[in-house]
């Protein structure tokens, strides 16, 4: 659970010198890879894309697109039908019992996929809690949006995490139910 | 194999350990029962952005989310009360379509492709001054353009172009909306008319309105006012060609052909005069010309005008006796909306002419005379030119430009001094009179507000800079080169604002909450672009709060304490009586007098007294594009807003029930609008109605949204803006008259667009 | 005991929607439903026309079909004559939406009926029903109808032409329509969905 939000967190932030040097390292395939091993999936692929491509890619999906957003990369907007909801106000809450704050130099709504993937990774130790953001904030947003990423995306970078992830929550959440069953 | 932190999120020192999920779900449910007054509630105080009349509102906030706003009583012109527009204005804020980053657009791409990328506050202002001071290297200041509207635009269309040296700022708000109605008060009274209209409402006993739509255009203080004296019994007349929400309420509807308003009102002085119904006593003390008028309109009988207006001579004359009956507690109020038929000066003189010939000027029930509040500007060194009327020349009143700089690319098109913003386009295709190379749009949208598109569009692709500062995607925000997120009105302090009224006032805005996203507020853009211009001797305060603070210190206030009363009322003098207990007058004309006849005018080599020309007749087959307001809609700005457009979603198309029959459109039907010059718009809702003349057709301004990123708004209803392909200039005030337009009905499909609701919903998982 | 209702003035109102704009700011009512909405009818032919602008809401009816058919006591009246809904007894069953004349109630997502409960919230603030405190046509009065200093007693006392919606029902709204535009009185009623 800790390394599907660092992955969340590295892979949806906007695209700067610490995504470059993820994809220069391999570090970010390298975590997918093994997530992969962890819940018996095809690792994917990243594509071969630079910086720059991945800027332009990040502002048109998930920033600000003259054809329109495709993408809103808040999870409140797949969880109500709109920001800062009832989903949004829950979130809050839940990051307010995990002691979790939002840091001033974070110029983002703290529902957005980076900061929910960071505040996964943050409650390792907590893995019930993680795991309640991960399938109930997160996973509705990939469930919503996965889909419309594949059509969107020029760079097949955002696309392919994001199908990856929504598979391996697939998996938690199979896992989840099953433990629930009496 | 280690990713590398990330940090948006930091685990407090209070992080409890020991809580569980099942209290997390204890909390939750909670959080749902829990409606937003049962938690804790700021109340701030602020000004409404959701138009221009600048509402002094109380916002409540929690945490960071204002959920409702409210009028205040204490505030001049809201006293407690807000209309639609202002009740949801909120939902802006918090529209996931928002702009919210710098943006830079891509290198190499082409100007309109839409192609950006993030960039950082410093980045972008950086690439903006660098390329401003390139531009003035090359071709000199002037050769770039400022166009605003809102309050924020003081920095941007005043203070920044004054301080950088460029006369070509304008706002909208001028040549495309009040320049006539202000130009010809100039004129006539020697003072303008100014944003509130200075009506004494309470007090009168017979209203005119021509043209004018109170109910629709849901300006907050005017409504009130306009109700209450319909409440006291005020009399009503409506002048319009389409059964409006004023005329619903009126006691007489006069469906005037369309353009000739002018007529009727000389119809109206001649009846006065010809029936010695003025007021004698206040003409002879206070106005000069009246020979001179009654000579003019001596020929322009009731019977003369009815030929051109349509309206019985009997109902003209009647009219006009139940109006002298009243005075002079009987008013014919301007409306802002000015720029018809081109000829519009004269028109708006014959107006005030006639209120004068009324003897309501200055008295009560009438006109009360505006005075703006004393306030201190912050202290800086002199600007090199002055704003004025939106718009920059300089110094101010003064005829020539100060050395070393130009003067506005549209001077000697016409005779007023303000800037008309639609004549600043030629010369970014032409660069005559000299280049127009740059240009910021700050709030303006520039494709639903000026005239003929296409000319904008071209325009825009010539530029070498263009920056937008807008809160949304709008269409022609993403054209430019670098588009700056501003902080919405309740994320943000602006300048005060200084209000023109019977009681002058002083109202504040401030933060409810920080910005959300990474977002800026308009001061501090013009500060940090000024300081990188080399202008920092002009923004010489060290943030807002201490802007603020200085200006507040010379009317004995503080900014601290302002925050606790939000508006600080001031004495005027609204009558007559007022000025001459003081042995003075306020009229700044040259007589010193209400000028019925216009010696300055007439040197100019205009008609020094209104003027009747009969409108331009439509081509065969099309109707007169009219159009007007909604009440919960502002220009193009509000089509995004959720609230907002759940309550109307879209406009239609106003078609007399009759002509709708013989063309075939039935209830429910669309039509495509086709104007003169093969510009199409639509499909829109044909509205058949028995409301409307059968020469004209009525849509309501703001629709027709070409902007795919503001997902509400895009492709939802007609846009008259891009139907108004022409254009006819008055050539006192440089208002674009836009009523010569016209429009056929074609048959259209019904739109495939989803409802409002449907877009809200499926944003959900 | 207070007796609370609501006079519009119809020939004040000009159907500008501020009180529902506020009502659905104030009780953030969800996309697609609303407690408070706006009619507008032409009457007549060109020239001599009227129009009828008309805000509707809950009439707080003194007989309310839509609490008898609640099977779990959720709907209920208030004894200052409010009809109001207990959120946590609601069952979400539709029938009061059903019964209702007016169609002023829809089922919150949140599992409940919802409708206008004259801002029972503010009332008890010692404040206004939102939609009356921004009306800037003072086309609204809100008060005791049984207090006769009241303004909503006086106002009425006053009137001219008054008129209630449906009174064949006989369900006695307290919502009261003055002055209505039409000689006819209100123009005819069909559903909201019109």
């Amino acid at each position: 659970m800790q390394l599907l939000g660092w992955v969340t967190a590295a892979a949806f932030a906007p695209p700067k010198a610490a995504l470059e040097q993820d994809l220069l390292a391999g570090t970010l395939q390298a975590a997918l890879d093994e997530m992969a091993k962890t819940y018996g999936l095809a690792p994917p692929k990243l594509p071969k894309t630079d910086l720059r491509a991945l800027q332009i890619a990040h502002t048109s999906l998930f920033v600000s697109n003259p054809a329109g957003l495709p993408c809103p990369p808040y999870v409140g907007m797949a969880l109500d039908e709109r920001l800062f909801g009832l989903g949004f106000e829950r979130l809050m809450a839940l990051y307010r019992l995990a002691g979790l704050e939002v840091s001033p130099d974070w110029r983002d709504l703290p529902d957005h996929l980076a900061a929910v993937g960071e505040a996964i990774a943050l409650l390792g130790e907590k893995p019930e809690l993680a795991r309640t953001l991960a399938l109930e904030y997160l996973y509705p947003w990939l469930k919503r949006y996965a889909p419309v990423l594949q059509e969107a995306d020029p760079t097949g970078f955002y696309s392919s995490i994001a199908v990856f992830l929504s598979k391996v929550l697939e998996e938690v959440n199979g896992e989840t139910r099953a433990a629930q069953l009496p | 194999m280690k990713l590398e932190r990330r940090s948006f999120l930091k685990l407090s020192a209070a992080a409890v350990g020991a809580v569980s999920v099942g209290g997390a779900a204890t909390l939750v449910s909670r959080a749902k029962a829990a409606p937003w007054y049962t938690q804790e509630v700021r109340q701030v105080f602020s000004i409404c952005e959701n138009c221009f009349w600048r509402c002094g509102i109380k916002a409540s906030v929690v945490g960071n989310r204002v959920y409702k706003v409210e009028g205040y009583k204490e505030n001049p012109k809201s006293r407690g009360m807000l209309c639609p527009r202002g009740q949801g204005a909120p939902a802006q804020t918090y529209d996931p379509d928002r702009l919210k980053k710098p943006l830079i657009r891509v290198e190499g791409s082409e100007r309109g492709a839409g192609q950006y990328r993030e960039a950082t506050w410093e980045e972008a202002l950086d690439y903006i001054a660098k390329k401003m001071l390139s531009l003035k290297e090359q071709y000199g200041p002037e050769s770039i353009a400022f166009f605003g509207h809102g309050t924020g635009d003081g920095w941007f269309v005043d203070f920044l172009p004054a301080a950088w040296g460029s006369p070509n700022a304008a706002k909208p708000s001028v040549s495309l909306c009040t320049a006539p109605r202000e130009v010809a008060a100039q004129y006539t009274f020697g003072r303008a008319i100014g944003g509130h209209e200075p009506i004494d409402w309470p007090n009168t006993r017979y209203i005119v309105l021509i043209g004018h739509h109170i109910g629709e255009d849901t300006h907050n203080t005017q409504l009130q006012d306009w109700s209450q004296a319909r409440k006291n019994g005020a009399k009503l007349v409506v002048v319009d060609p389409r059964f409006s929400t004023a005329a619903a309420k009126a006691d007489r509807w006069l469906p005037i052909k369309p353009g000739t308003d002018t007529a009727l009102l000389l119809a109206w002085m001649h009846v006065l005069i010809a029936e010695n119904l003025y007021d004698k006593a206040y003409v002879q003390k206070y106005t000069v010309g009246f020979e001179q008028l009654a000579a003019h309109v001596k020929p322009y009988t009731p019977e003369w005008a009815e030929k051109e207006t349509e309206i019985p001579a009997q109902v003209i004359r009647e009219v006009a006796r139940e109006m002298a009956r009243h005075k002079p507690k009987a008013v014919l109020p301007p409306t802002r909306h000015t720029v018809w038929y081109g000829n519009d000066t004269q028109r708006m003189r014959a107006l005030y002419i006639l209120n004068a010939l009324l003897g309501n000027y200055g008295r009560e029930g009438g006109f009360y005379i505006a005075m703006p509040p004393y306030l201190e500007k912050y202290p800086t060194p002199p600007l090199p030119l002055e704003p004025n009327a939106g718009g920059c020349s300089g110094p101010a009143k003064a005829e020539s430009e100060p050395e070393g700089y130009k003067p506005r690319a549209d001077k000697g098109k016409f005779l007023a001094k303000s800037t008309a913003i639609q004549e600043l386009i030629e010369p970014m295709i032409t660069g005559k009179p000299y280049p127009i190379q740059g240009l910021f749009a700050y709030g303006i949208n520039l494709f639903h507000a000026i005239p003929n598109v296409p000319r904008t569009k071209e325009a825009l692709s010539k530029l070498d800079l263009y920056v937008a500062i807008d809160v949304l995607p709008q269409e022609h925000v993403m054209w430019a080169d670098v588009i700056l997120p501003e902080a919405t009105y309740l994320e943000r302090y602006d300048d005060l604002v200084a209000v023109a009224h019977k009681t002058p006032f002083i109202e504040l805005r401030m933060p409810a909450h920080e910005p959300l996203w990474d977002t800026k507020p308009g001061w501090w853009i013009a500060k940090e672009l000024g300081k990188r211009l080399g202008l920092e001797q002009f923004f010489p305060w060290k943030d807002i709060e201490e802007y603020l603070d200085t200006r507040l210190q010379s009317v004995g206030l503080d900014l601290e304490t302002m925050k606790q009363m939000g508006t600080m009322v001031q004495n005027g003098k609204p009558w007559l009586t007022d000025w001459e207990k003081e042995n003075t007058l306020p009229f700044g004309t040259l007589s010193g007098k209400i000028e019925l006849y216009s010696e300055a005018l007439a040197k100019a080599g205009f008609d020094p007294l209104p003027v009747y020309e009969p409108p331009e007749a439509a081509p065969e087959g099309f109707y007169r594009l009219l159009y007007g307001r909604s009440p919960v809609h502002t220009f193009a700005r509000t089509q995004n807003n959720p609230v907002l457009m759940e309550m109307e979603p879209s406009n239609s198309v106003w078609l007399n029930a009759e002509e709708a029959q013989r063309l075939g459109f039935k209830a429910g039907d669309y039509a495509y609008l086709v104007n003169q010059d093969g510009v199409r718009e639509g499909p829109v809702r044909v509205k058949a109605t028995q409301r409307i003349r059968k020469d004209a057709v009525y849509i309501t301004h703001g629709f027709g949204h070409k902007a795919k990123g503001m997902s509400l708004a895009n492709g939802r209803g007609a846009s008259d803006s891009y139907l108004q392909t022409r254009y006819t200039l008055d050539p006192i005030s440089g208002g674009a008259g836009l009523r010569n337009n016209y429009v056929k009905l074609e048959k259209a499909p019904a739109p495939r667009l989803k409802s409002v609701v449907q877009i809200l919903k499926e944003r959900r998982a | 005991m207070a007796r609370l209702g609501m006079l519009i003035d119809l020939s004040a109102c000009v159907g500008c929607a501020a009180c529902a704009v506020a009502c659905k700011m104030e009780n953030q009512v969800p996309a697609g439903a609303s407690r408070l909405w706006i009619r507008e009818r032409e009457v007549g032919t060109f020239p001599n026309l009227t129009v009828e602008f008309r805000p509707e809401q809950c009439n707080h009816c003194e007989n309310p079909p839509c609490v008898p058919v609640c099977p779990t006591g959720a709907s209920y009246q208030t004894p200052d004559g409010l009809v109001q809904v207990d959120y946590n007894k609601c069952i979400a069953c539709g029938a009061c939406v059903a019964a209702c004349p007016y169609d002023a109630r829809y089922i919150n997502k949140k599992g409940y009926a919802d409708k206008c409960t004259f801002c029972s919230h503010r009332i008890a603030k010692g404040q206004q029903p939102a939609c009356v405190e921004t009306c800037p046509t003072y086309a609204r009065v809100f008060g005791d109808l049984d207090d006769p200093n009241s303004e909503i007693s006086k106002t009425l006392k006053a009137a001219g032409r008054q008129d209630v919606l449906r009174p064949e029902m006989g369900t006695r709204p307290k919502v009261i329509y003055l002055n209505a535009p039409s000689k006819k009185g209100l123009t005819q009623e069909v559903t909201r969905h019109d």
